[in-house]
């Protein structure tokens, strides 16, 4: 390791990368005096700590599974664990702050009673204190907390409505794929829904975490048997294929000579993918905070979409679609809900006009 | 605890990391580690086993004194009965 590599620093960026313990995993299998010592042990203690913390959202899955089923809810559980054991061997291996679950939207108001009884509280603000307004939650999905401090992201939908209405109904419940959580069987999505959804999610944040890449680099390296035919076929399907690409030049400049050839066929034959990877990969480096602003998070989104429909769709949903931000500031009944489409704009105008008028005069770093 | 059925206890969660076991016990919240050698026990006692069972096969993959390993493997079946890491069964149990 060069010795002028500043420890803090690359534990910082470690830390919020969520790469901890693929760093941790590299040293060991590098050995000896590949790093110093009192680093090796400072890893190996973060990566202890981080199989605990996972180790008790684990035991809470269980639970919460249990009971959901007993209710007779169907459930769909992905990201955090799953990946962690499914890529890369023990749920120890992967930071994930969160329980993601995907339930049907019928079945979400007896899921919240069911998970209420067991001592879950709903964390996110919905714009009014009904079981209606819960259902108009950005993203279609809401955060649950119990006094451990274990979240829940319960989901009803996997995708932005940019993208297809219909990918949870014909791609993922028609067929049921089991994994297992330390022992605990799961049903989990479909390897080919799975890697879309990790694009998309990574398309969503800017790919602000290198944990999220290597997810997809680590998905595609390990999956032999994925349908590549299937994969594109829904990308294109669903009006994905930006993000899916753009995914996927991120994954392949990660593994380089070891990338599945149909995925490097895909990337090479998109120039503008490999373009939008190369300023995403740049950001990377350059950002001082990984964390994207709303703009920059926004303009984006927009250069994401396939299709002209989809941007306007989503620069529509930036302006004027409400969020927790809005909910916040103010609650409205739903006969009301309309107002929001008003205020939101006014809400960004007053907080990030200077930014705005600022941007097209913004140099290159 | 020679005599009897050894089995995990239902009641924890455990990973391997780096050859070493992490272990929760859900009804306390603590936290257990284990090393190789206790790793590759717990690993056994997934399934209901007795102790001479564990003692031979890891004779035969640690190629070591089977006295000596005998102690150690009491000890350590022992401590994990106290912290309610396993279960031990009566010899007539199925």
């Amino acid at each position: 390791m060069p010795s002028d590599v500043d420890i803090e620093e690359l534990f910082s960026l470690a830390d919020e990368h969520s790469v901890e313990p693929l760093i941790y995993a590299s040293v060991q299998r590098l050995g000896g005096e590949a790093v110093p010592l009192a680093m090796r042990q400072r890893l190996q203690q973060n990566v202890r700590e981080t199989a605990r913390f996972n180790l008790l959202f684990r035991a809470e899955l269980a639970n919460v599974l249990r009971v959901l089923e007993n209710a007779g809810i169907d459930v769909r559980v992905f990201k955090g664990p799953v990946l962690a054991e499914a890529l890369y061997g023990s749920i120890a291996m992967r930071s994930f702050s969160d329980l993601d679950l995907l339930i049907h939207r019928q079945d979400f108001l007896r899921a919240k009673t069911v998970l209420e009884d067991i001592g879950y509280s709903l964390v996110s603000t919905p714009h009014w204190n009904s079981d209606s307004a819960i259902f108009r939650a950005p993203g279609c999905q809401v955060t649950f907390e119990n006094s451990l401090g274990v979240s829940l992201d319960v989901h009803w939908r996997l995708l932005p409505h940019v993208w297809e209405e219909n990918f949870e109904t014909e791609e993922v419940w028609p067929r049921r794929v089991e994994a297992s959580v330390s022992g605990l069987p799961v049903w989990t999505l479909p390897r080919e829904p799975m890697l879309l959804f990790q694009c998309a999610h990574g398309a969503r944040h800017l790919w602000a975490r290198l944990g999220w890449i290597c997810d997809v680099a680590r998905l595609i390296q390990l999956e032999e048997a994925m349908d590549w035919a299937t994969v594109f076929a829904l990308a294109d399907r669903t009006e994905m294929s930006r993000a899916l690409t753009v995914g996927l030049a991120l994954a392949v400049n990660l593994l380089g000579e070891g990338a599945p050839p149909m995925a490097m066929e895909r990337v090479e034959s998109d120039i503008a993918s490999q373009k939008r990877a190369a300023s995403i990969e740049a950001r990377s480096t350059d950002a001082t905070s990984i964390v994207p602003g709303p703009l920059e998070q926004a303009l984006s989104d927009v250069r994401m979409c396939d299709r002209t429909h989809q941007r306007v769709q989503r620069v529509f949903e930036v302006l004027f679609e409400p969020t927790e931000a809005e909910f916040r500031v103010v609650r409205l009944p739903p006969a009301l809900f309309f107002v929001y489409y008003a205020f939101r704009p006014l809400r960004l105008c007053a907080r990030y006009l200077g930014q705005i008028l600022a941007y097209p005069f913004r140099g290159t770093r | 605890m020679k005599s009897g059925t050894i089995r995990a206890s239902k009641d924890q969660v455990s990973c391997v990391l780096d050859g070493e076991t992490v272990i929760l016990l859900q009804s306390t919240g603590k936290y257990f580690g284990l090393n190789e050698v206790g790793s590759r026990v717990w690993e056994i006692v997934q399934t209901p086993c007795t102790f001479d069972g564990i003692v031979s096969r890891l004779t035969d993959e640690f190629a070591v004194n089977r006295e000596k390993l005998e102690l150690d493997v009491d000890r350590l079946l022992l401590e994990m009965l106290k912290a309610k890491l396993i279960e031990v069964s009566d010899a007539s149990a199925p």
